[in-house]
């Protein structure tokens, strides 16, 4: 086993695919942080609202303004980001942008989850592993400032860290669509496909109840099995074309952003070295260097002669290894996870379920023993409110909202008790949660929310 | 590589045309649910015709309100009152379809013309002051509410009709600003059914889609923040049910001075039905979101839980009395104006979230995972 394991990290390979993948990934970042700030969603999600909802153990991440700052300069968290996303893109100033990347993404996604998406996540795992990567050190900016840094090799298990990562997400995507809903009553689809008849070309297909199952087989096959075919040289072409068309279908239908455009950039991972190297040699052609090609061409082998190739070596290990598990601990949780959602996030469950609820909070003043209807939509967005109503953490968080605001105007000592009502894949909506329980009296953490009625059919 | 490099230039496209705001769907064949015919019969059988009969009534309404600030007394007042009652009746049947042309420079038309309470002290300064505008944005000193202030104020009490003549009569700023809210109300009101009329139609019809934006979203978002307005404004609040109240606030009735709030809520909530139901205020029947849902899974469900609590509903605002005014009845017998906040409050889940989960509507321009 040890003699495998050594004999692996000592296989190197062509640096190309690292270079290209850093270029597409970064040319995604700048798509994604342009389209973010062209649709005013700074202001929307970030400037606007006045309650957020931090994530467990990061409640002190704010938006700069709620620190004092004036409230342009959470535009100028977005002005770094692009520049960021630029400098890993260029290869320019690399070791500073990838970090800088990884910390200014990761700190906005940690605002607030009602804007949690697996996509972002994804962004943000991604970056991590890629500001430890080599990869700036072919065909690069970084490369034209000093030709030194070039590399022509680099460890195998550096370009196989970013296809784990990247097969990961169809493979756990997949998994979580089997289950009966999804195989056996084609939900949510048979919700969704024919909402969107009215598209060009295919619409009229997706009136059909055969139609939303054939989609919600081929897409369980489809996550569950992608990366292989992939790898598989002789099914390449075709799988690529298939997640072309995968993701442009439901990047079409749904309102998933910058997703399908992200995989369709990251997947090409998997493409041979001499698909890699032709892109370079042609990126070279196209942008010839200034200089002459620099002589001293290195390889970096591993572990690195400076030693700090280990230490990367082993985080990355630690991080697949966390990778493997934090998708797992859904079925740590008793219930159906679809309706309790413990363990729900992080774990690359994407377009699986229809779920809306609405949520009313009832606040009790304990001296008067009277009672009041809260306006949710005086404190919350659209947005906000559709994810709070249906997300017990949430609920809970926005019952202690309501008891901070409340107190504060004149209620003595508020509690908070909420009738929720939750639709889940078609199903009539039922109670949500325990309509008596004073929320403002419960801690959230990890553990089972007892509070959570159990699901009914 | 090359067939890398066209997937991506489609891909590109793809993602370009499909950024949300610039998105409206393409009208195809339709064999299933026909939501261009949905739209096609809300435009022609109930948002055109509603608008049309606020359209003639605030044009009698107007005529009425010149008779009466040319000669004032008890005859033309009354005509008067008469007059805006049956507009404002019109009006019930028109505040939920506040998108497209009721989009205007100062808010929603349902603000422009429906804001209440009145700012009744702001009314009696700029008529003091002679500085009256509707060029701003205190809603709460224009629209039908305010013109009830005006017409109607005092006249609960003995003699009612002399008392709002003599005001009337001992400052003629008082019938200019009457004039001037008439002619908000008939110009604002005049913009939106020209639109409709003109070049409105064709859009909300063709924009058949379910995303933010098309006609379908737009109507069920309205339609369900119409319904909000009469859970919480009209009731929630006057009858200090609303967290951090600490007592009822009867004043805060929609139209207060006139008195009848209990038979506009009971025209509101005819109004939210007939949108739910696909029916004209006379009645007849059309292709609405009954019908919508009735072709969906799990949609019979949701409309027979639906019918059921429409009829408690109903039954619940029957029980408040209309031997007295709304207010008197958060007064003296709060229970059965309670009683009627829970049965609207147990309605909101039908006419929100399952209704827009059940259709697959979106609510917002922003990404999500699908859940």
């Amino acid at each position: 086993m040890k003699i495998i394991l050594t004999k692996y990290f000592a296989q190197t390979s062509s640096s190309a695919p690292l270079a290209v993948f850093r270029m597409l990934f970064g040319a995604a970042m700048v798509l994604s942080t342009a389209r973010f700030l062209a649709l005013g969603w700074v202001r929307e999600q970030y400037i606007a609202p006045k309650v957020h909802f931090p994530y467990y153990g990061f409640e002190w991440v704010k938006p700069l303004q709620e620190y004092g700052l004036p409230e342009a300069s959470m535009y100028a968290v977005f002005g770094v980001m692009m520049l960021a996303a630029l400098g890993m893109m260029l290869g320019a100033w690399y070791r500073v942008a990838s970090v800088a990347f990884f910390l200014v993404f990761t700190y906005v996604e940690l605002l607030d989850k009602t804007y949690y998406l697996n996509h972002y996540y994804f962004v943000s795992v991604m970056s991590f592993v890629l500001m430890l990567l080599p990869a700036h050190r072919t065909f690069s900016i970084d490369v034209r400032r000093k030709p030194a840094l070039e590399l022509d090799s680099v460890p195998r298990w550096m370009i196989d860290v970013v296809k784990f990562q990247v097969g990961i997400v169809y493979v756990f995507a997949g998994i979580a669509k089997i289950n009966s809903d999804w195989l056996f009553r084609a939900m949510p689809l048979a919700i969704w496909l024919p909402a969107n008849d009215t598209m060009p070309l295919v619409g009229w297909a997706l009136r059909y109840k055969e139609t939303a199952y054939l989609f919600s087989w081929a897409g369980m096959l489809f996550d569950c099995t992608i990366p292989l075919w992939l790898s598989w040289k002789r099914s390449r072409i075709l799988a690529y074309t298939a997640v072309v068309v995968f993701h442009a279908l439901t990047g079409w239908m749904f309102q998933i952003g910058v997703f399908p455009l992200v995989m369709c950039l990251v997947t090409p991972i998997y493409f041979s070295e001499e698909w890699h190297k032709r892109v370079i040699a042609w990126l070279q052609r196209v942008f010839p260097s200034p200089q002459p090609s620099p002589t001293g061409r290195g390889s970096l082998e591993s572990p690195s002669p400076s030693g700090r190739g280990v230490g990367v070596r082993e985080i990355l290990i630690i991080h697949c290894l966390l990778q493997l598990l934090i998708p797992c601990r859904i079925w740590l949780y008793d219930g159906n996870t679809f309706w309790t959602e413990e363990g729900y996030r992080f774990a690359w469950r994407v377009m699986l379920m229809e779920k809306a609820g609405d949520a009313t909070f009832f606040v009790k003043d304990a001296q008067t023993g009277r009672e009041g209807v809260a306006l949710n939509r005086e404190f919350l967005n659209a947005h906000q409110e559709k994810q709070m109503a249906m997300q017990p953490d949430m609920i809970l968080h926005f019952a202690k909202v309501l008891k901070k605001h409340y107190a504060a105007r004149g209620v003595i000592n508020p509690r908070v008790r909420a009738e929720v009502y939750v639709t889940l894949n078609g199903r009539p909506s039922r109670l949500y949660i325990d309509s008596s329980i004073d929320l403002t009296r419960l801690q959230d953490d990890f553990s089972q929310k007892k509070w959570i009625l159990p699901f009914r059919e | 590589m090359r067939l890398f490099s066209l997937c991506l230039i489609c891909l590109c496209a793809i993602f370009l045309t499909a950024c949300p705001p610039n998105n409206p769907s393409q009208g195809g064949t339709n064999t299933g649910f026909d939501r261009k015919k949905m739209l096609e019969d809300y435009a022609d059988k109930l948002i055109l015709p509603n608008y049309t009969d606020l359209q003639t009534s605030v044009n009698e309404l107007e005529t009425a309100v010149n008779a009466f600030t040319a000669t004032p007394s008890a005859t033309t007042l009354t005509a008067a009152q008469a007059a805006w009652d049956k507009a404002y009746t019109a009006w019930q049947h028109c505040a939920g379809f506040d998108f497209g042309p009721a989009d205007q420079a100062l808010g929603m038309l349902s603000q422009e013309l429906g804001t209440f309470p009145s700012a009744k002290n702001l009314i009696e300064a700029a008529i003091r002051q002679r500085n009256f505008t509707t060029n701003n944005f205190q809603r709460d000193t224009r629209g039908f509410p305010a013109m009830e202030y005006l017409l109607f104020s005092d006249s609960t009490l003995a003699p009612p009709a002399e008392r709002v003549v003599m005001r009337f009569t001992s400052d003629t700023a008082r019938a200019s600003v009457l004039r001037a809210m008439m002619l908000d109300i008939k110009t604002k009101a005049g913009n939106v059914v020209t639109a409709w009329r003109t070049s409105y139609r064709a859009a909300f019809i063709a924009n058949d889609g379910t995303n933010v934006g098309s006609g379908t979203s737009f109507l069920f978002n309205t339609f369900a923040g119409h319904y909000e307005q009469l859970k919480n404004f009209k009731f929630g609040v006057p009858a200090g049910l609303r967290a951090g109240q600490t007592r009822a606030e009867s004043q805060r009735v929609e139209a207060y001075w006139s008195g009848q709030s209990l038979k506009y809520a009971k025209e509101h909530l005819a109004a939210v039905e007939n949108v739910w139901a696909g029916k004209s205020k006379a009645g007849q029947d059309f292709t609405g979101f009954e019908e919508y849902l009735n072709s969906v899974q799990g949609g019979k469900d949701l409309i027979t839980n639906t019918k059921t609590q429409l009829a408690n509903t109903k039954n619940a605002l029957a029980a408040i009395p209309v031997t007295t005014t709304l207010a008197r009845s958060i007064e003296s017998s709060a229970p059965s104006v309670n009683a009627a906040f829970t049965e609207l409050q147990k309605m909101t889940r039908f006419f929100k979230s399952d209704m827009s989960s059940l259709l697959g509507l979106q609510i917002t321009f922003s990404s999500s995972d699908g859940d």
